[in-house]
């Protein structure tokens, strides 16, 4: 080994990583260059200083105050810890039954176009099988003529019902996930 | 009472949750110095320590023993330092904008006399002082390596980050240490 060694190399000498074979190499070629022997020299005091930071004390109260706070955090039980998982989709539904809910307390729906709707989805799912693609354009008519204060082509409302689904979503997930579920432990 | 972390766990999930003080007076003081050492605030570092332990309480039934019990705990800690300081928006620049990006101070003549000219304890000073203004994945790898002892592979385990990375990491780390130890040093020499 006649090249300098490089930096990283006689890092990993000094870390101690390096294969068996190679650590032997390093040390020889230490003892006859001087500029590698400096350069192992500077790394392995830089190196003490790091393995010589203090650690910080801390007193038994610490302990005392994490046994103390310990029966608070049981494990939630199984029905919380689903719902937490699906707080998500708990929220959408919760937001979807609030918006039909106000579509028609305030007649943009009326129940008569939900009951036919409902029935053209019965028919259009005991019909035969039809490709993805007729799926997607029978349902969009579907909200276009059900829904056309959201849903309709050319309607700006769809914009602000997309931007408060989303708004209501992230907000409730907040509030399940983060504020209701804690305290329910 | 207890040899190891194993023991504790076993007897901490057999019922006796007071046996979890055990495990929590083995770990609490290095958990303690990377926290302070992140964060750079004691009492903040001691809520989120307190904070680790706790959720580690929480979820043991998810701890399968894959890794060590600090080493998972080391994780559950980082996170919750991260989001710590994400949330002070004191995340520091992008190692990449930084001036240890493309250092390889052993090169550096120079630097490499400067610190071997040092006196021993001068240089544990100066390394104390300036580890703390090291942007934090690069400061955190150098704790978790010189004060946990860590392996790369638990450090990648802790960081949530590939093998490569921590080494990367590691290495830009000292190599920023080293460059900024040598600045200090010549701005030293220049006003005397």
């Amino acid at each position: 080994m006649s090249a300098h060694i490089s930096g990283e190399r006689l890092q990993e000498y000094v870390d101690g990583v390096l294969p068996t074979d190679e650590q032997e190499q390093v040390t020889i070629h230490l003892r006859s260059c001087c500029l590698c022997k400096d350069s192992h020299e500077a790394l392995v005091a830089v190196d003490q200083a790091l393995r010589s930071l203090p650690v910080e004390n801390v007193s038994p109260a610490f302990t005392r105050s994490v046994m103390e706070k310990l029966p608070l955090v049981r494990k939630a039980p199984v029905s919380f810890r689903i719902l937490e998982k699906f707080a998500s989709l708990f929220a959408l539904f919760l937001v979807l039954a609030i918006l039909a809910t106000v579509f028609v307390l305030t007649g943009v729906v009326d129940l008569q176009q939900v009951n036919q709707g409902q029935t053209q989805l019965e028919e259009f799912l005991s019909g035969p099988m039809t490709t993805v693609g007729s799926g997607i354009a029978a349902f969009s008519n579907a909200l276009a003529k059900y829904v056309p204060f959201a849903f309709g082509s050319g309607s700006i409302g769809i914009t602000w019902t997309i931007v408060a689904v989303v708004i209501s979503l992230a907000l409730l997930d907040r509030i399940i996930v983060r504020r209701i579920i804690p305290k329910l432990r | 009472m207890y040899d190891n972390d194993s023991q504790i766990l076993e007897s901490v999930r057999a019922g006796n949750s007071r046996a979890y003080a055990a495990l929590v007076d083995r770990h609490k003081a290095k958990a303690m110095t990377l926290a302070v050492r992140i964060l750079g605030k004691r009492e903040e570092a001691e809520e989120v320590v307190q904070d680790a332990f706790l959720k580690a309480y929480r979820n043991l039934d998810d701890f399968r023993g894959d890794a060590k019990f600090s080493t998972w705990l080391y994780r559950i800690l980082y996170n919750l330092c991260m989001t710590r300081v994400t949330r002070r928006k004191e995340a520091m620049a992008s190692i990449d904008a930084g001036d240890g990006n493309s250092l390889d101070v052993l090169e550096d003549e120079e630097e490499v006399s400067a610190i071997d000219k040092m006196a021993k304890e001068e240089l544990k000073g100066l390394v104390h002082s300036h580890i703390g203004l090291l942007p934090e994945k690069l400061r955190t790898a150098i704790l978790l390596f010189y004060i946990q002892e860590m392996s790369y592979e638990e450090m990648s385990f802790a960081m949530a980050m590939p093998l490569g990375s921590v080494k990367t990491y590691l290495h830009r780390g000292r190599n920023l240490l080293r460059k900024r130890l040598a600045d200090h040093l010549k701005r030293e020499g220049s006003l005397t």
